[in-house]
């Protein structure tokens, strides 16, 4: 009566039936961090209550949402945040935390192994707290986070490590990936620092130099790549990123967005249904009909099989969602130059 | 096989999708789909049914031999049980136990 599936399954199943099966919810921007690149432009106001959230967890059991990952700001910044845990995992929806962890106590450890939360991601900056500090600018945060992932795993949880990396903190990878190590953890790096979600790019300069990405993007774990390029397949049935397809995003005041990178707003959850959003807000639809071979730049672009273009950063830094994203075609110049291709080319998300 | 309550485990997650329930037993990293019965019995399961509810009502659907729906569901279920996927109580289930 029953067969076993691997989640990519689920996945493409979800991609071609055009389910949101995996939401990303901010539950606050309030941080008790200040860090040096966050994309966050205001981190003061208040959003949804504890009742909006039972309502929003409803609707997307109802769209089919079968994972969430829960990220603020700082989500234990919520004194409800343990209830929206609860209230996900009553509904059996699958929980991941992104946190800093500084608030994470016994206690809590204890709880969030109890409702199997399946992974707790923290953001680590780098190996020690002079330069994981700086980049929050909050004294004792790195000891603070390190005792929380002591705790999570004691407790038995999957815990992250998850460090987007900057011209500053580029010098301890090796020290970061050790460290890792030690505690059991897996470690992910993002080698582009975003520019802030009202579109100031002042976050920008944190990025690693040329000289830096040149040595970085031959590391398989910040940049998984082959030496062969990938054959080129037909563009017309490849869509810029498929996060549309299958996921989404929700801002602490109920807007919906594809991703939280793509600031298009299809409607907000207090007005109308998260469901309904989804299946039959204009800007979803429109983007769910872009090709790749509709993205003027790329055609014909001599960097189109190294360029890892987000349709977000592209809206965001450079103006146009069909454009060319200045931050992938840089870093598609130093992969020609190191003559790498990625192997997780979004544009080649196929439908 | 007991009477017994059922509940979901709250080391699963799961979702209904077109009919199909797709269940994630997040202790053993496993992911099962369900056929047509099976998905209706998981979707029966809510913490306040018993397990001869859950037949008596999978057999009113089925045009089929009562005694050999019995078994095969009965069989279903524990081995639902023995995945660590269902929950079972000789009281109804509550707090986030109940759901279905």
């Amino acid at each position: 009566m029953d067969n076993v599936l691997e989640v990519r399954d689920l996945t493409r199943m979800a991609i071609k039936e055009v389910i949101p099966i995996s939401v990303l919810i901010e539950v606050c921007h309030t941080c008790n961090e200040n860090c040096i690149h966050c994309y966050l432009a205001d981190h003061t106001r208040r959003g949804m209550t504890t009742g909006q959230y039972e309502m929003l967890f409803d609707q997307l059991v109802d769209a089919g949402t079968f994972f969430v990952i829960l990220t603020g700001g700082e989500p234990f910044m919520r004194r409800d945040f343990m209830e929206i845990v609860r209230m996900a995992r009553r509904r059996r929806i699958s929980v991941t935390i992104f946190t800093n962890g500084t608030l994470i106590t016994e206690q809590l450890a204890r709880e969030l192994a109890s409702l199997w939360v399946q992974e707790v991601h923290i953001s680590v900056y780098g190996a020690d707290a002079s330069i994981h500090d700086g980049i929050t600018r909050v004294p004792g945060s790195f000891k603070k986070s390190m005792t929380a992932v002591d705790l999570l795993k004691k407790n038995g949880i999957t815990v992250r490590f998850k460090s987007p990396l900057m011209s500053r903190t580029a010098d301890g990878i090796s020290e970061l990936k050790a460290l890792a190590e030690s505690k059991d953890v897996d470690l992910q790096f993002t080698a582009v620092i975003t520019a802030m979600n009202d579109g100031n790019m002042a976050t920008t300069n944190l990025r690693l130099t040329d000289a830096q990405l040149k040595d970085l993007l031959l590391d398989e774990k910040i940049d998984s790549h082959t030496s062969q390029a990938i054959e080129r397949p037909s563009t017309c049935d490849c869509v810029p990123c498929d996060t549309v397809y299958n996921g989404g995003a929700i801002d602490p005041f109920g807007n919906v967005f594809p991703c939280n990178q793509l600031q298009v707003c299809g409607g907000n959850v207090l007005e109308q249904s998260f469901g309904d959003i989804w299946s039959n807000s204009f800007a979803f639809r429109n983007l769910r009909e872009m090709r790749v071979d509709g993205l003027d730049d790329c055609d014909g672009c001599s960097l189109f099989l190294q360029c890892t273009r987000c349709p977000g950063l592209a809206l965001l830094e450079d103006g146009d969602i069909r454009g060319c994203s200045s931050a992938a075609k840089r870093i598609a110049k130093i992969r020609r130059s190191l003559g790498t291709y990625p192997l997780q080319n979004h544009i080649f998300s196929k439908i | 096989m007991e009477d017994l309550y059922l509940a979901k485990g709250i080391n699963v997650s799961s979702r209904i999708i077109n009919n199909v329930a797709y269940i994630y037993l997040e202790d053993r990293n496993d992911l099962i789909s369900l056929n047509e019965t099976g998905s209706e019995v998981w979707r029966l399961v809510n913490g306040k049914r018993r397990t001869s509810d859950i037949v008596d009502h999978i057999i009113k659907c089925y045009d089929a031999e009562p005694c050999e729906v019995r078994d095969i569901i009965y069989s279903f279920i524990l081995d639902l049980i023995g995945k660590g996927a269902l929950k079972t109580s000789s009281v109804p289930f509550e707090g986030v136990m109940a759901y279905g």
